[in-house]
């Protein structure tokens, strides 16, 4: 118990009240305390659980709880030295543990219930709640209105213009402006935008902005190295150079690709330019046949039943039933290729128009 | 002929202002014109109100030794492309963004020319060189 005692110093209760309290609180009744039933009090605490403890005499963490700084200007801090001093400031007498004194310094320790007791007060007043100025108690901080979502966030001079339908002040605001600051101003909002895109002059200095721009960035493009697109690619793929297996440059070669294609056509000759070679094959009685297989490029039809392209950077011969670049000798595929691109008769009706 | 008018505001508040000053404004002018400038005559500027006229007298007075102005006038029109807002106007149109749409929409109706190019420059000015998201704001 003197541990107890010192354990709740701070709080000014004597152990003897305590005692009462702790009986109290485990469900004795006051005639029992009173009569003081020895017998009854031992039976009963050999009854009770053996752990059974008190919310506030559990020990130092019960009574830490309590000195909660939440209601540390509620609860006084007093120790016995400390008790004596306070009560001579107070004037009530230099006796530590008077009843009154434990009556009074108890109210210290049951915040609750002084919390409840200014509750009930306020509830039973006849002004009640609303008579209190809710704000009355709350820091600096809190007491300051907060921001309604009616106030406007901004004020725009542009639209209220348009509310009262003097577009002509706009068109002066806009008109003293350049068109970086227009296209700037045309991105701000839909209404604006809207705007400036059904006033006429505007709309011209922002089509006439855009094409600028255009140019600008077309010639930044231009100042670049010619492969400065391809150079990234390339890096991208020297970074996965060891990983996949290299092939050869023969097997390469042979493979067709539309980049190999690209590359055997050589520089890119006008449409009228090689079409009038087509006619002029056709107009010696030469047949037109599909495609060459090297270049993928129109192929006529020679006299010894062989093709040759008709490109001059290819000029390849191939086999006209096989498609193959063998030699001259009997070719393993008999049947000869039926594909052709036009017939003569159909193509001469075709570039007449030419 | 004491040279001094009386205007009656949108909130029915009187103010006394001289011919020569007011004169800058156009529908006042005309309106001295058809209602003769006697001295009790009190002219009503029913869309203005009592602070945003105080503001543009204030502002009359300081230009009231400039020459009227057409507004379609040529010669006018490419100075105002050319010129910058002077410094007193600038300073004059210094104010939050209701005053100066007050102080358009009063110069717009009182019909000085000159007063609603400094407003509109200074609101075109405001807009300048800033991107889309500053403009917002």
């Amino acid at each position: 118990m003197a541990e107890i005692s010192s354990c709740i110093g701070e709080l000014v209760i004597t152990p003897e009240c305590e005692r009462i309290r702790t009986r109290k609180s485990r469900g004795l009744t006051d005639e029992m305390i009173n009569k003081g039933r020895k017998n009854l009090i031992e039976e009963f605490f050999k009854n009770s659980p053996k752990k059974m403890k008190t919310p506030l005499l559990s020990g130092r963490r019960s009574i830490s709880k309590l000195s909660n700084p939440v209601f540390g200007n509620l609860i006084r801090p007093t120790s016995h030295k400390t008790r004596n001093s306070s009560s001579e400031d107070e004037g009530v007498g230099s006796e530590p543990n008077t009843p009154e004194l434990i009556q009074r310094n108890r109210k210290f320790a049951s915040p609750a219930k002084l919390c409840s007791k200014n509750l009930i007060a306020m509830f039973s007043s006849p002004e009640g709640i609303k008579g209190r100025n809710p704000q009355q108690n709350l820091p600096v901080v809190l007491q300051q209105p907060l921001p309604t979502s009616d106030a406007p966030k901004s004020f725009d001079i542009l639209e209220k213009l348009e509310e009262k339908n003097l577009l002509h002040i706009r068109d002066r605001i806009f008109g003293a402006l350049e068109a970086q600051d227009i296209h700037n101003c045309s991105q701000v909002s839909k209404s604006w935008q809207s705007f400036m895109k059904t006033n006429r002059s505007h709309k011209k200095t922002l089509t006439a902005y855009a094409r600028a721009m255009r140019i600008k960035k077309k010639n930044l493009n231009r100042n670049r190295s010619p492969n400065w697109k391809t150079s990234s690619l390339l890096k991208s793929r020297d970074c996965f150079a060891n990983r996949a297996p290299k092939k050869s440059p023969v097997k390469f070669a042979n493979s067709y690709s539309p980049m190999t294609a690209a590359a055997l056509r050589g520089p890119r000759t006008r449409k009228t330019e090689h079409w009038a070679k087509v006619k002029a094959s056709l107009e010696n009685g030469e047949q037109i046949y599909a495609y060459c297989p090297f270049c993928k490029n129109y192929a006529k039809k020679t006299t010894t039943g062989r093709g040759i392209c008709i490109h001059e950077s290819c000029m390849r011969t191939f086999c006209s039933l096989c498609r193959q670049a063998h030699g001259e000798g009997m070719c393993s595929n008999r049947k000869p290729i039926t594909r052709q691109l036009f017939s003569p008769e159909k193509t001469r009706r075709l570039i007449k128009r030419l | 002929m004491s040279g001094i008018v009386t205007l009656v505001s949108q909130d029915q508040q009187k103010i006394e202002v001289e011919l020569n000053v007011i004169r800058q404004s156009k529908v006042i002018s005309g309106m001295l014109q058809d209602l003769g400038e006697d001295e009790d005559t009190e002219y009503p500027i029913p869309n203005v109100s009592h602070a945003i006229l105080k503001k543009i007298i204030e502002w009359c007075e300081q230009h009231k030794e400039d020459a009227p102005v057409d507004d379609e006038d040529p010669s006018y029109q490419e100075k105002k492309r050319t010129a910058e807002v002077p410094r007193w106007d600038a300073e004059f149109l210094k104010v939050d963004q209701g005053t100066l749409f007050e102080i358009i929409l009063a110069a717009n109706y009182l019909d000085i020319c000159r007063l609603l190019d400094f407003a509109c420059m200074t609101v075109a000015d405001q807009i300048r060189g800033k991107t889309p998201e500053e403009i917002r704001k």
